[in-house]
C-alpha cells in the first residue's frame, strides 16, 4: 500500500513534468518549385539551393517532399544536361547527382499540395509522396514561383490563395502533423501569403512586401542565357553554406543577415504565431 | 512448443538460402556513323520460390542481392515479370543496328500477373503508384486511359507460371512525354548491390550520360529456370536485370579520328571493383574491316556469331591491382569518313503523322525489311489515345505502294472516351526487299477546357508503334535476349484545337461592365415611376409676352430704387 502511493507520486510526477515540454524529435520538408518553362529556370533553382541545404544539415530525403514542375537539368534547351546552377560566378551545380523528386511535372497541382500538407492523398500513394508528420516534427514549407497579392501560381494555369494555405495549416494544426512550421516563400509580394496564417508555431519569411515585386533575379548568365536563381534564396543559400551541422546559428541570424540593398527588396517575417523565441 | 517450432523453422531457412549471383557487364560497340554505344547489364539472380509461394506469406523471401524494396512490390501486386524502360531519344536503327533492350520514348511498362489474379486493373494501378514512388517517375499517371492489353506482341519473356501466355495477364502502358535525368538515375543505382560507389557503376557520371542523343535506363525482372526444361517451382530464380544504354558521339568536337577511351566518354575510370559482383567483364565490340588499337590489350577476343569481340575481365585485374584504374583506349588508324552506303538493320520502321487543319489527320507506319531472302513475319502495335477518333475503316495495307488485303491477323479494340485507348495490332508478313505501309485515319476531338494539360499548346503524343518479330539469322548482333527483337519508331505530336483559356476572364470583364452600365438604366426604369403632369403647357407666343413684361417691369423698378436713394 506504502509502496504504491510512492509509485503512483513518482508516475505523477513523471507525467506532469513531460506533459509541458515541447519535444521536437524529427525534421520534414516540403519544397515546392510551382513555376514552368525553361525562363523558369531560377524557381526550379530556388527550390533545389533549399533541397541541397536541408538534405546536407541532415533531413533525409526520406522526410523531404521535393515538388518541381518542369525538367530544367535535361531539359533540351539546357547547354549543360544535368547540371542547374545556383550563379553565374560561383556555379554550384545544386542539382547535385544525388537527388529524388518526388512530385515533377503535371503532378505539381494545388490540389496535390494541399493533400500532401493535410494527408489527404489517395490510397495508393506511395510512401516517399506522403508527409507522414506528427505531432513532434518540424516541418520546412518552401514556396516558390511567380505569386502576386494573395496568391502563388501552379504552372501557368491555377492559383493558390493564401487563406487556402491558411486553412491547410489549420488542419494540420488540428490533426496535430506538425509541432513547428517554418515558412519561407519567394515569390512576388511574398508576405501577403502569410498574412492570413492564424494557426499557432508557424514562424514565416517572405522574400518581399506587398506592392514590390521580386524583380531581380541574380544574374544572367550568357551561356545559359536565363537568370539562375532568385536573389532572396541565393542570399539564404550563402547563409546556409556557411552552416554546419554542429553550428549555433540562430534563425534570428539568418534574419539579420539579408540587406535589403542586396536582396532589392524588403523581406519581411511573421514570428507573432511562433512561441519560442528566435534568437535562441 | 512454440519456440520449438520457431527454432527449426529457422535452422530449415538457413538451409534452403542458396546464394544470389550478380554479375555486371558493359559492351561498347561502335557505330557505322562515328558514335559510339555503351550498354551495360547488371544482373542479380535470386531463388524465387517463396515469391511465387503465396501460402508461405509475405516475409518468407530472404532477401540479400536482390533489393528488397521491389520484391516486396512485385510480391504485393502478384507480379511475375516485370519491364520498364525510361529513355530519351530515339535509335536509330539504320545506323547503330538492333539494341538488346529497346525502348521507345519515354517511359514504356509492362507486365505479366500471376495467372490467380482476378483484379488485374487494381494491381496495374498500385504497382504504377508505389513504382512512381521507387523511381521517381510520374508512372502514377498511368492509368486505364493509356494502357492496353496487347495479344500478339508480347510474350513473356522467362518462364510463365502456368506455362500459358494468356494475355488477360498482361498490361502494357506508355508515357511519351516523360523525362529522364539524374533523378530516376538516383534510385535506380540505389537498387545495385553496391549502388554507383564501386563496380562497373561508378563510370556513371550523370554530366555526361545526359550529354547525349540517346540514353535509356530500364529494370527487367523476370523468372528464369536453372535448367533449360520445364522446372520445378524449387529451381526456378527470379532475375533483375539493370540495363542502360547511352550512344555517344565523341566526334561532337570536330577531331578528325574517333579515338575514345573511357575517360573521355564517361569521364570517369573504373576505380574499384564492387566485391559482390561474381563476374565484372567489359566487352568491345571489334569492326571488321578498320584498323583498330586497344589500350591495354584485351585479355582474349570472343567470338558471338559473325561478330569479334575484346574481352576485358575486371576480377582478375581487381584481384591482382589493390588500386585499380581501370581505363580502355581504342584508337583508329583511318581518318572518319561518314559511310556513304550504310548497312542498315534487316528491319528498319518509321511513322508520320500526315494531313492539315485541326479536324483530322491520318497515321501512317513504314516498315521497311532490307535483308535479302528472308521474310518477316511481325506483329505491329500501335496505341492511339482516345481523343484521337480512328476510322477503322480507313485502315488500308500496302505493300510497296500497292495495296493488299489485311494479312494474317488483325486486333482491334475501339477506344472509349476517358477509358481506355484505341489498341491496333497487325500481324504481317513482309516479303525480303519491300516495304509495308499501314494507315490510319482520325478525326480530332475537342477536349473540354478542364483535360487540357498546363501547357496545353505543346501538343498530345500519339506513342511510338512498336514492331515485333522473331530473327532466325545469327548475322544480327546483339541477339534480344527475349523471344522477340523489338523496333520502335518515332513518337508524333500532335496538335488539338485548343480553347482561349483567357475567355472566362474576358467573359467576366464584359459582363461585369456591361452590367455596370446598364444597371442605373434599368434600375431607374424598373423602380421609378412615371406620372403624367395635367398643368397645360402655355404656347410659345404668350410665353415670349410674359418675357417682355418681366423685361420692361425690371427695368422700371431699377432706376426708381437709384431715384430713392438720391
Amino acid at each position: 500500500m506504502w509502496s504504491q502511493c510512492v509509485g503512483l507520486f513518482f508516475i505523477g510526477t513523471f507525467l506532469a513534468l513531460s506533459k509541458g515540454d515541447s519535444v521536437h524529435t524529427n525534421n520534414w520538408a516540403v519544397i515546392v518549385c510551382s513555376s514552368r518553362y525553361w525562363f523558369n529556370y531560377r524557381h526550379v533553382s530556388n527550390a533545389l539551393s533549399i533541397y541541397r541545404s536541408v538534405k546536407r544539415l541532415g533531413i533525409p530525403d526520406s522526410q523531404i517532399i521535393l515538388m518541381l514542375a518542369d525538367d530544367i537539368a535535361c531539359n533540351a534547351r539546357n547547354p549543360l544536361p544535368g547540371t542547374i546552377f545556383n550563379s553565374a560566378g560561383e556555379r554550384l551545380n545544386v542539382y547535385g547527382d544525388d537527388v529524388e523528386v518526388d512530385y515533377r511535372g503535371y503532378e505539381v497541382t494545388v490540389e496535390n499540395v494541399i493533400r500532401v500538407l493535410t494527408g489527404r492523398v489517395p490510397s495508393d500513394t506511395p510512401r516517399s509522396k506522403r508527409l507522414l508528420s506528427d505531432e513532434r516534427s518540424n516541418v520546412l514549407v518552401y514556396l516558390t514561383g511567380h505569386g502576386g497579392n494573395g496568391f502563388l501560381k501552379f504552372q501557368d494555369s491555377e492559383e493558390i490563395a493564401n487563406v487556402e494555405l491558411a486553412d491547410a495549416f489549420e488542419q494540420m494544426w488540428q490533426k496535430r502533423r506538425y509541432h513547428e512550421i517554418f515558412f519561407i516563400t519567394d515569390t512576388c509580394q511574398a508576405v501577403s501569403m502569410y498574412e492570413k496564417f492564424y494557426s499557432p508555431n508557424i514562424l514565416a519569411a517572405a522574400s518581399s512586401q506587398v506592392g514590390q515585386d521580386l524583380l531581380v533575379s541574380h544574374n544572367a548568365d550568357l551561356e545559359i542565357g536565363v537568370y539562375m536563381i532568385d536573389r532572396f534564396t541565393y542570399y539564404t543559400l550563402r547563409f546556409l553554406e556557411r552552416v554546419t551541422p554542429t553550428s549555433q546559428a540562430t534563425v534570428a541570424h539568418l534574419f539579420h543577415s539579408y540587406d535589403p540593398s542586396l536582396v532589392m527588396s524588403q523581406p519581411g517575417f511573421r514570428t507573432d504565431l511562433f512561441r519560442r523565441d528566435v534568437g535562441k | 512448443m512454440c519456440g520449438y517450432r520457431l527454432l527449426l523453422g529457422s535452422i530449415l531457412f538457413v538451409f534452403s538460402i542458396a546464394s544470389d549471383t550478380f554479375n555486371e557487364e558493359v559492351v561498347l560497340r561502335p557505330f557505322q556513323d562515328g558514335k559510339v554505344g555503351a550498354h551495360f547489364e547488371f544482373t542479380v539472380q535470386t531463388p524465387a520460390d517463396a515469391i511465387l509461394d503465396r501460402a508461405a506469406g509475405e516475409f518468407a523471401q530472404h532477401y540479400d542481392l536482390f533489393p528488397k524494396s521491389l520484391g516486396q512490390i512485385l510480391y504485393k501486386f502478384s507480379v511475375h515479370e516485370l519491364h520498364l524502360s525510361l529513355t530519351q531519344g530515339h535509335w536509330h536503327h539504320n545506323m547503330w543496328g538492333y539494341d538488346s533492350y529497346p525502348s521507345p520514348t519515354g517511359v514504356q511498362m509492362w507486365a505479366w500477373f500471376l495467372p490467380d489474379v482476378s483484379d488485374s486493373e487494381t494491381k496495374w494501378r498500385g504497382l504504377t503508384s508505389t513504382l512512381s514512388g521507387l523511381f521517381c517517375a510520374s508512372l502514377n499517371s498511368i492509368d486505364e486511359t493509356i494502357t492496353a492489353v496487347p495479344k500478339f506482341s508480347f510474350h513473356t519473356d522467362g518462364v510463365s507460371p502456368s506455362h500459358t501466355n494468356r494475355s488477360s495477364c498482361l498490361r502494357y502502358a506508355s508515357l511519351t512525354r516523360e523525362a529522364v535525368c539524374t533523378e530516376n538515375l538516383t534510385p535506380w543505382s540505389k537498387l545495385l548491390p553496391c549502388g554507383s560507389k564501386a563496380g562497373m557503376a561508378t563510370l556513371l557520371n550523370a554530366l555526361k550520360l545526359y550529354d547525349t542523343s540517346y540514353h535509356s535506363l530500364g529494370i527487367h525482372v523476370t523468372l528464369k529456370c536453372t535448367h533449360h526444361q520445364a522446372c520445378k517451382p524449387s529451381e526456378l530464380i527470379m532475375e533483375l536485370k539493370h540495363v542502360l544504354t547511352v550512344v555517344f558521339d565523341p566526334l561532337r568536337h570536330g577531331q578528325p579520328k574517333r579515338n575514345w577511351s573511357l575517360k573521355s566518354l564517361f569521364g570517369r575510370t573504373v576505380k574499384s571493383l564492387c566485391p559482390l559482383s561474381d563476374n565484372s567483364t567489359l566487352y568491345i565490340d571489334i569492326p571488321p574491316e578498320d584498323e583498330v588499337e586497344f589500350s591495354p590489350m584485351p585479355d582474349r577476343r570472343v567470338r558471338h556469331g559473325l561478330t569479334e569481340l575484346a574481352e576485358y575481365e575486371l576480377n582478375a585485374r581487381g584481384e591482382r591491382d589493390a588500386t585499380l584504374a581501370f581505363n580502355v583506349a581504342m584508337k583508329w588508324k583511318d581518318v572518319f569518313s561518314y559511310p556513304k552506303t550504310p548497312h542498315p538493320s534487316p528491319v528498319v520502321a518509321h511513322s508520320y503523322v500526315s494531313g492539315y487543319g485541326q479536324e483530322s489527320g491520318s497515321l501512317h507506319i513504314e516498315i521497311t525489311n532490307t535483308a535479302e531472302g528472308s521474310p518477316v513475319n511481325a506483329a505491329v502495335l500501335q496505341l492511339i489515345p482516345w481523343y484521337f477518333r480512328v476510322y477503322i475503316s480507313t485502315l488500308s495495307v500496302e505493300l510497296n505502294g500497292k495495296p493488299v488485303t489485311i494479312a494474317r491477323q488483325l486486333n482491334y479494340v475501339p477506344a472509349k472516351d476517358h477509358l481506355r485507348p484505341h489498341t491496333l495490332e497487325l500481324l504481317v508478313d513482309i516479303p525480303s526487299e519491300s516495304t509495308l505501309h499501314v494507315i490510319v485515319t482520325f478525326q480530332k476531338a475537342f477536349l473540354k477546357w478542364t483535360e487540357h494539360p498546363p501547357d496545353a499548346h505543346h501538343g498530345f503524343y500519339i506513342p511510338s508503334a512498336a514492331i515485333s518479330f522473331t530473327v532466325n539469322s545469327p548475322a544480327v548482333y546483339p541477339r534480344s535476349s527475349s523471344s522477340f527483337q523489338r523496333v520502335y519508331t518515332e513518337p508524333q505530336l500532335v496538335t488539338l484545337a485548343t480553347p482561349d483559356f483567357s475567355m472566362p476572364y474576358n467573359v467576366i470583364c464584359f459582363v461585369c461592365t456591361i452590367i455596370a452600365i446598364a444597371f442605373g438604366a434599368i434600375h431607374n426604369l424598373t423602380t421609378k415611376q412615371y406620372v403624367v403632369e395635367s398643368r397645360d403647357k402655355p404656347s410659345k407666343l404668350s410665353r415670349l409676352r410674359q418675357w417682355l413684361k418681366r423685361l420692361i417691369s425690371r427695368k422700371r423698378t431699377e432706376p426708381q430704387a437709384s431715384g430713392s436713394e438720391q
